[in-house]
């Protein structure tokens, strides 16, 4: 089974937002990373997907099977890191072990004392005294310890400092080694998947903007910057964001290269960063 | 702590072994809430691959287990008092006031823990004033009803089927309504549980 997670119009409705036929998938092997301002929808769909919350519409098939369905089963398999601890501060980190691992029939102590000795873990220190860094590292302990075939994190790198941030991103390249597992994690911190994340979906207002490869981004999305009268002149596609200014314009395009054969060497093209995919998506001015 | 404040204190105006036997527990099961609302710990138990109802059921039984603690503590309390003879009046346990104790904590968890389920803890709070004071008054206030019209025909009735069974069996009714009660309160916070998001 090489598809690890699939999201088939899934759709959830409040009273001043929806979150619309949101559509991704990933196989086994790969980072994706989810990325979208704050308020996109990114924290509603990893707890749709969780089943924290009750889907409207569409499906969440893990590992081939639905997610409410097969929901035990399902669990089983997956590992998750929130972007919070919602563990029981008062508990000793071995303490909340001893609650959590019965759940798992897989649980592998092997494992957690490998994890522990790794990211250097007290079992002795209570939860709340952990610094946030440091609480991270456990909640993903807890998550690799029952041989989980997809982790699911949800904004796993937000409050942490730089250091640990690139130190935590290193390990989850780390677990990608045996090319058995996929990571599925929401952020809105773009540098964080410039480094690590394979595929990228970008969530703006409750809809898919675009799931594509990295790489697709990197040899397909430029940024146009050229003199106004090419706007007017000319029937632009595939222009996203456009911005204008007293000395021309910029904007986010889909296919650098037909751009290039519109424009000539009239324009300049630039290689857009995650940053600047979602800073042209969020204005949605299409042209 | 509690059941040492009920024995010392509070004996004077309630009996000390109910009040070890049925708020401590409560408290007990209010403390545990408390941290799980504080933790937001629902967000992982959900997580886990563990159905709501095992959830809930865990939530039912462990109230039983704080009654079990809560009267080893308090045997344990007026055991060392009568050891070191300290001149204070503990009154003794009794398989009648066990079973009171069972049947309160029941109703109180029946009516208790639905609410919770439904609403979470913070709009649960509002009823816990209610549900403390029913624990406390309602019983008084039903056998005050019992005294006053003793030539009811529902008081006769009653008073009569109780005098027709023995205690032991009246004790095994209660524990098996309390069951019932319980049982119907289950259902109804599973019900209420697996519509809640998170």
């Amino acid at each position: 089974m090489s598809v690890i997670l699939e999201v088939n119009k899934l759709r959830k409705e409040y009273k001043d937002f929806t979150l619309r036929d949101i559509s991704f998938s990933l196989e086994r092997g790969y980072i994706m990373g989810f990325i979208g301002p704050n308020g996109a929808g990114k924290s509603t769909t990893i707890k749709l997907i969780m089943n924290l919350l009750k889907k409207d519409g569409g499906t969440v098939k893990i590992l081939g099977l639905d997610s409410v369905e097969n929901e035990i089963e399902v669990k089983e398999r997956i590992g998750f890191v929130y972007d919070q601890n919602y563990y029981y501060d008062e508990l000793t980190i071995g303490e909340t072990k001893k609650v959590i691992a019965p759940f798992y029939h897989q649980w592998d102590d092997t494992l957690y004392n490998k994890y522990l000795k790794l990211f250097d873990l007290d079992s002795r220190k209570k939860i709340k005294d952990l610094s946030k860094g440091i609480q991270m590292k456990f909640s993903l302990t807890m998550a690799l310890s029952h041989h989980a075939e997809l982790l699911i994190m949800d904004e796993p790198t937000s409050g942490l400092d730089p250091v640990v941030r690139r130190e935590l991103l290193q390990i989850l390249m780390d677990i990608l080694q045996d090319e058995k597992k996929g990571i599925f994690f929401s952020t809105h911190i773009t540098s964080d998947l410039d480094r690590v994340a394979d595929y990228i979906t970008f969530i703006n207002k409750g809809e898919i903007a675009l799931s594509t490869s990295k790489d697709h981004i990197l040899e397909n999305y430029g940024i146009v910057k050229g003199k106004k009268a090419f706007l007017e002149q000319c029937e632009i596609e595939n222009l996203i964001g456009v911005r204008e200014n007293r000395f021309g314009f910029e904007a986010l395009t889909k296919d650098k290269n037909k751009t290039r054969k519109l424009f000539g060497d009239k324009v300049i093209i630039d290689k857009p960063t995650l940053e600047d995919i979602m800073f042209f998506h969020i204005d949605e001015e299409v042209m | 702590m509690y059941n040492i404040f009920a024995i010392l204190v509070l004996q004077e105006f309630f009996s000390s072994f109910l009040i070890a036997s049925i708020v401590t527990p409560y408290l007990l099961l209010q403390t545990a809430v408390v941290y799980e609302d504080m933790n937001k710990t629902e967000i992982v138990l959900n997580s886990l691959p563990i159905k709501k109802d095992k959830l809930i059921m865990a939530r039912y039984l462990s109230i039983f287990v704080y009654l079990v603690i809560s009267v080893f503590i308090y045997i344990s309390i007026s055991f060392l008092i009568g050891i070191i003879d300290l001149p204070f009046k503990v009154e003794s346990v009794t398989i009648s006031g066990f079973v009171v104790a069972i049947m309160s904590l029941g109703i109180l968890t029946s009516i208790y823990l639905p609410v919770y389920y439904k609403y979470g803890y913070i709009k649960a709070k509002l009823f816990h004033i209610l549900f403390v004071m029913a624990a406390f008054f309602l019983p008084t206030f039903i056998v005050e009803i019992f005294n006053d019209n003793p030539d009811a025909a529902f008081v006769r009735s009653v008073n009569g089927f109780i005098q027709s069974i023995s205690k032991g069996g009246l004790n095994l009714i209660l524990v098996v309504l309390t069951c019932l009660i319980m049982t119907l309160s289950f259902f109804l916070s599973v019900c209420f549980y697996k519509k809640r998001e998170f």
